[in-house]
């Protein structure tokens, strides 16, 4: 099953945090107004490396994708600043369009597959 | 993961900036206002903002409930208030003025020019921010749409 590949499960999963990311700084440039507000982040890096390194050593697609994602939205100390979250957005906006790049060549790799190699 | 549900916070953020912006010239277009229809001097406005999580939404149907959780709880600003502020009005001498005390002096309200601009200048940067994570979001999920296109 095409969803079940490692490389497609791992974007996905990866495409998933991104758009949490997206929806975070979205929220924080949304409540700058706010008084007292500190600014929210995703800690989530650490876990996608641990199901990176499970890939790396050959773990199955089944496996990686049992892994649950252990993504958890945190509030900081620091106060919101519109720059920094613009900015921290459009990389976070690169980053979802590279992974959605990414899943494409997978899928055109499986296309070819299946044409037998014919274009 | 709901992208679509950024479209409301962002949403909510631009309707604040909004609200402080009509404050910000309510401010600065009565700056000589001394006598309101309750018959006092004008107060200058100031906005009180508070965030709020949205509705705890009951749909246990979802794909991955843990990530749709996430986004749908994030804190969206919402207008608590619109308060008059405690500035003290700044007495003018003008003895001809209809609204004269005694003493020849005429209350103005306290509205601070300065920190008003820089209000607006606040106001202008803010509402940019927030179109701007709109336009991003919308573009995130038009990229997403072209998943499998020219196959």
């Amino acid at each position: 099953m095409l969803s079940t590949t490692p490389t497609t499960e791992f974007i996905a999963r990866a495409l998933d945090l991104s758009a949490l990311r997206q929806s975070v700084y979205s929220s924080n440039i949304a409540n700058a107004a706010v008084d007292g507000f500190h600014r929210m982040d995703v800690r989530f890096d650490r876990e996608l490396e641990r199901i990176a390194l499970g890939v790396a050593q050959g773990t199955s697609g089944r496996e990686v994708s049992a892994a649950t994602p252990n993504a958890t939205v945190v509030s900081t100390d620091s106060l919101v600043k519109l720059d920094e979250e613009v900015g921290l957005m459009a990389r976070n906006a690169l980053r979802y369009q590279t992974l959605l790049t990414a899943m494409q060549k997978g899928s055109a790799l499986l296309r070819m597959a299946v044409r037998e190699g014919r274009e | 993961m709901d992208l679509f549900e950024v479209f409301s916070i962002s949403a909510a953020g631009l309707s604040v900036e909004q609200a402080r912006l009509a404050a910000a010239a309510s401010n600065l277009a009565n700056a000589r206002t001394s006598r309101t229809a309750d018959g006092r001097v004008y107060q200058p406005l100031s906005v009180v903002v508070r965030s709020q999580a949205a509705a705890a939404r009951s749909d246990s149907g979802r794909f991955d409930p843990l990530m749709a959780a996430d986004a749908a709880a994030l804190p969206r600003p919402v207008v608590a208030s619109v308060e008059p502020s405690l500035a003290p009005p700044r007495l003018v001498y003008d003895p001809g003025h209809p609204d004269a005390d005694p003493r020849g002096f005429v209350s103005l309200p306290g509205v601070d020019p300065l920190g008003t601009m820089l209000e607006l200048m606040s106001v202008s940067r803010a509402y940019e921010a927030n179109l701007r994570a709109f336009d991003l979001t919308r573009s995130l999920i038009q990229r997403t749409l072209d998943i499998g296109r020219n196959s």
